[in-house]
């Protein structure tokens, strides 16, 4: 397959210009507004929830309880417990307790505010070290413990002797997906006597069956359809479900469609974050630095629900000893209930949180043994056929030697990191540093579940095209990189297709759009469509102009006979669909097997890797504490770029992304209560901020791909951290082992905490 | 979230007289207000009276040996007003830093002032400016001093039917050299944690030395123990640090010790000492 070097977002210009529709833009006619009373403390029973008042304030057309669920109380995709609406006990201060519908949104808000609740309080629970305590009072009945994993491999109990030895402890923090758009949703009752729903949901076939249980209808009277998403980062997922389910509630109590949006503030509160991590690493290595053995100790921060973290513990768990050959590994990564926002997937899945430790402590390493990171890394890394510690041989080509390489060249790495670390103990400010952070990453879902998914090409009579497909856009660019496979194999150019909105009505369920895998899974599903369809009309052709299938092909928007242009793609499939020759396809690819033993952490957890690298350069002004980004360069093994421009977006997005994970972003809470609750105080970086960004890709196409591609999404924003912290390490010999490397810890190596909240929001504090 | 009214009164007896309604408030620029009342509770039952039309106060002029910055002027004109950058470049660099492009075309240095954030970052220049304020309200007018119309964080003596009519300062004395230096917690869109302003002037020796913070005290304020160690003495950078050490504990002194004053304590001593040199032209690296 060729490759297409440049070409720009099929749904840019909609977006640029305005026209794209989200979901808080929909007004459709008898529109009632949705409002939430939520929990307002992060740990109670419930005594008594009084909804009278609410319902006699002006504007009211419905108040509901957890009473009024007519199915399932609650939904979740590991445990179903998580509540629509709190029933026994409010388990974080985000927990809705009840919803109102009323006329205008101004009246929903206030009549919401009118509910009284009364608690029983309960002990907070505010880390999962707490958690864990035995006589720690209990989020759910059974235990605090939501998760266990683990991984043994090599022989015997004990690591194998080693001539180094290290063990370190690092943190990281809660973080916000700071998708532009807030959570959206109307939900309006069918003729069919269900529900249609429709707004931004990043994944409508998990959203649908929540749907359907708790409102006890069958799944074919659930519709879930997807408005332009203004972002995700794997963030709308059950907060989606959650505000979907109280819309459709409201909906079907009132008979009238019931918009619901949350506010930044509402969003911050209720939303899932990424999870908090405390990861203990020791290792054994040889003086020369070859690793021996590596006990790791995980301990993640699940808050009130389980939400996925079963799934994104696992992927730490397969992926904490990062992409280094280890002979004796010791995994145990738990996750604890807390009564914090619950945590669940963001952009990385589980890999930050390792990748942070593991390459931090591999320039630990490196100091002890008087290596330099890249010889570290070189030294230990991935080779062909090696063997990770869920005993599962690499597949393929392994490329991480390849990645680092790259970046360290372009990097000028080992001269600058000389040189930075003999100015260490210079006069001056100002010190430069540059640090180096490598990954590798399993592709897609792997043993977490099924993996296959669906798309439909739909070949119009006048040769422009329509793709659905229960893979989602959520402006990721999925729908750009499934078109260019499109346009691709039919010989057309991108201009004439056009990518639907997901709408779970005409699509299979393609299950999550998570993971990295709408290119690879999508694009596979959209590729075998298209070959379906070419297949299809290249054998009508050569039944119609006789010839050879072989002779045919179809190239520039034409049909062509080996060097003959015989008519233009519209004029040809126009006369197949004459001829009665369907246009359209439906495309379906399953992933390779993946197998998991849980009890020893062993197996082939994904059918495929890919590899990636930082290299970072930055000032810090060790009297401020101040870190400038000044250069990031990237290098990702992604099997095949199939939209140059779209890599090079998902590399600057997620380096942007990464380094605000590294310095600035933290959402944090005080005794289960939320202090930082907008944009305000939750800095994400701007694009002031941003570094100059070189990116450069490593093509490998894959065998187990149908199109050679593989992930990019996640590998691109999950070592940056990393890379900044080592770089912090160059420029001025301490080791930040906390996130965010904010301007306190830089500059003491702690954090300060404000107690409450900020003395302007305190006056008006009631 | 929405006012019950919104008044735009085109002149300024018209804008007084909105005033003196009960709940009525000034909306110069509207940044902080917009914000401030999204988290507030839903009684809004208040009248807003956008000042966008009195355009009379939205000049900046000199006259007689003093200049008159009109409360209206957005951030982004007085960070380019060429004159100023010439005669007190430390004011208009305050104002282009603040917030990011929007916020700048936006935000006004009366809405700045009369907001009192303790991290407005126009103020600390205005301090070291010696500048005054000119209150007036229907058939009253004041002139204040800067430093006696902050009380605390977010409140000041400006009553409730009062209006910021004119912020002035004198001609800086002859050889003045400024500088300001923002620390926030990334590039653009940044809440100081600390700013300092600093106004030199002198050849050999320093004959006025004025120094004044933001984001540290709770009323604003000029540091004038550091001032008075330094006036009469050589510019110097081991001077300036023995300044920023005494500047800031003279601070720490003044605001007590906080949950931050860790931080604090040692990096505005360090932006004093560095503000000191930028002013003087001496290398603080």
């Amino acid at each position: 397959m060729k490759l297409y070097p440049q070409h720009r977002r099929v749904d840019g210009i909609g977006k640029v210009t305005g026209k794209a529709i989200f979901g808080a833009d929909q007004m459709p006619g008898h529109l009632l507004y949705g409002a939430v009373k939520r929990a307002g403390i992060p740990h109670a029973r419930i005594v008594r929830v009084d909804t009278e008042k609410a319902r006699n304030c002006p504007g009211v057309r419905a108040v509901l309880t957890a009473k009024d669920i007519p199915g399932a109380h609650g939904f979740g995709i590991v445990v179903p417990h998580q509540r629509v609406l709190a029933d026994d006990k409010v388990r974080y201060f985000g927990d809705g307790v009840a919803a109102v519908a009323a006329e205008t949104e101004e009246q929903a808000r206030f009549a919401a505010e009118q509910i009284e609740i009364e608690y029983e309080t309960l002990p907070t629970i505010s880390s999962p070290e707490e958690a864990l305590k035995s006589d720690a009072p209990l989020v759910h009945e059974g235990s605090n413990l939501a998760v266990e994993h683990r991984v043994r491999h090599g022989e015997g109990e004990k690591p194998p002797d080693a001539a180094v030895t290290l063990e370190r402890t690092y943190r990281t923090q809660h973080a916000e997906h700071s998708y532009i758009e807030p959570e959206a949703i109307v939900a309006w009752p069918a003729e069919h006597g269900g529900i249609v729903v429709k707004g931004s949901v990043q994944n409508l076939f998990s959203t649908r069956r929540s749907l359907a249980a708790v409102l006890d209808l069958p799944l074919n009277k659930v519709q879930v359809i997807q408005t332009t998403l203004g972002g995700s980062f794997g963030g709308k997922d059950e907060a989606m479900t959650l505000l979907s389910c109280r819309a459709a509630l409201l909906a079907l109590a009132t008979g009238r469609p019931v918009k619901m949006v949350n506010s930044r503030e509402e969003s911050f509160i209720e939303s899932y974050k990424r999870h908090p991590y405390r990861l203990h690493y020791e290792l054994g290595a040889d003086k020369d630095g070859q690793l021996r053995s590596m006990q790791i100790d995980i301990l993640a921060d699940a808050g009130a629900y389980a939400s996925t973290s079963q799934f994104v513990t696992w992927r730490s768990t397969v992926q904490a000893t990062g992409p280094y050959r280890v002979p004796w590994v010791r995994t145990r990564v738990r996750a604890a209930f807390t009564n914090n926002n619950y945590t669940g997937a963001m952009r990385g899945f589980g890999s930050p949180q390792v990748n942070l430790a593991i390459e931090s402590f591999m320039d630990e390493l490196a100091e002890e043994v008087g290596k330099s990171p890249l010889e570290i890394r070189r030294l230990n890394a991935y080779r062909d056929g090696d063997v990770t510690p869920t005993g599962q041989q690499l597949p393929g080509k392994v490329t991480i030697v390849e990645a680092l390489e790259a970046v360290a060249r372009a990097s000028d790495f080992e001269r600058k990191w000389r040189e930075n670390r003999a100015r260490q103990k210079e006069a001056g400010a100002i010190k430069r540093g540059i640090g180096l952070a490598c990954s590798y990453r399993g592709v897609s879902l792997g043993a977490e579940g099924t993996d296959a998914a669906g798309t439909l090409v739909a070949i119009q009579t006048d040769g422009s095209v329509t793709i659905s497909s229960g893979i989602t856009d959520m402006g990721q660019g999925a729908q750009t990189a499934m078109s260019a496979v499109v346009a691709e194999a039919l010989g057309i150019s991108l201009s004439q297709i056009r990518f639907l909105n997901t709408d779970t009505d005409r699509v299979p369920d393609s299950g999550p759009t998570v993971a990295s895998r709408a290119t690879i899974m999508g694009g596979s599903a959209a590729y075998d469509a298209s070959i379906a369809l070419r297949k299809r009309l290249l054998e009508f052709s050569a039944r119609t102009y006789r010839g050879d299938d072989s002779d045919f092909r179809l190239e520039d928007n034409a049909l062509w006979r080996c060097d003959e242009r015989l008519m233009s793609f519209h004029e040809f499939v126009d006369k197949a669909f004459a001829s009665g020759i369907s246009l359209m396809a439906l495309g379906w690819h399953k992933a390779p097997k993946t197998t998991w033993r849980e009890e020893h952490g062993q197996g082939t957890a994904y059918f495929t890797y890919v590899y990636g690298a930082n290299a970072a350069e930055i000032e810090v002004d060790t009297q401020t504490g101040q870190v400038r980004i000044l250069d990031v360069w990237v290098c990702h093994e992604v099997g095949r770029v199939i939209s140059y421009a779209q890599a090079c977006g998902q590399v600057y997005g997620g380096v942007v992304m990464g380094m605000g994970y590294g310095l600035l972003e933290e959402y944090y809470q005080e005794q289960g209560i939320p202090r930082i609750k907008n944009f305000d105080e939750y800095t994400l970086a701007t694009a002031l901020d941003a570094p100059n960004i070189h990116a450069s890709f490593l093509e490998h196409p894959d065998a187990l791909s149908p199109i050679g591609a593989k992930s990019l999404g996640e590998p691109a924003t999950e070592i940056c951290a990393p890379a900044v912290l080592n770089a912090i390490f160059n420029a001025t010999g301490r080791r930040i082992r906390e996130l965010p490397a904010s301007l306190e810890r830089v500059l003491l190596g702690r954090q300060l905490r404000r107690h409450g909240i900020r003395t302007s929001l305190a006056k008006e504090a009631p | 979230m929405n006012p019950r009214r919104i008044e735009q009164p085109t002149t300024l007896p018209e804008a007084l007289a909105v005033l003196r309604t009960e709940n009525a408030r000034p909306m110069a620029g509207g940044t902080d207000l917009m914000i401030e009342r999204r988290r507030a509770p839903f009684d809004a039952d208040e009248i807003w009276v956008a000042l966008g039309r009195l355009y009379g106060l939205r000049n900046i002029r000199h006259e007689e040996g003093w200049w008159h910055i009109g409360p209206l002027v957005t951030h982004a004109e007085l960070a380019d007003h060429s004159e100023l950058q010439r005669v007190a470049p430390f004011l208009p660099q305050a104002a282009s830093l603040v917030g990011s492009p929007q916020i700048r075309a936006q935000g006004t240095v009366g809405g700045n002032i009369a907001n009192a954030a303790s991290c407005a970052d126009t103020v600390p220049p205005l301090f070291a400016l010696d500048a005054e304020i000119t209150l007036e309200s229907a058939g009253q007018k004041r002139t204040v001093s800067l430093a006696d119309f902050f009380l605390a964080p977010y409140e000041t003596i400006r009553k409730r039917d009062e209006l910021i009519t004119d912020i002035s300062f004198p001609d800086l004395p002859h050889g003045s050299r400024t500088a300001f230096l923002k620390l926030g917690r990334r590039q653009a869109l940044a809440i100081s944690r600390l700013s300092v302003a600093v106004l030199v002037t002198g050849n050999e020796t320093l004959d006025d030395v004025r120094i004044s913070v933001g984001s540290v005290l709770p009323r604003f304020g000029r540091l004038s123990e550091a001032e008075e160690m330094l006036k009469g003495k050589p510019a110097h950078y081991d001077l300036f640090r023995e300044a920023g050490r005494a500047g800031s504990a003279e601070a720490v002194r003044i605001a007590g010790r906080r949950w931050s004053t860790d931080y604090k304590e040692p990096v505005l001593a360090t932006l004093i000492h560095r503000g000191l040199c930028i002013a003087c032209g001496i290398t603080w690296e």
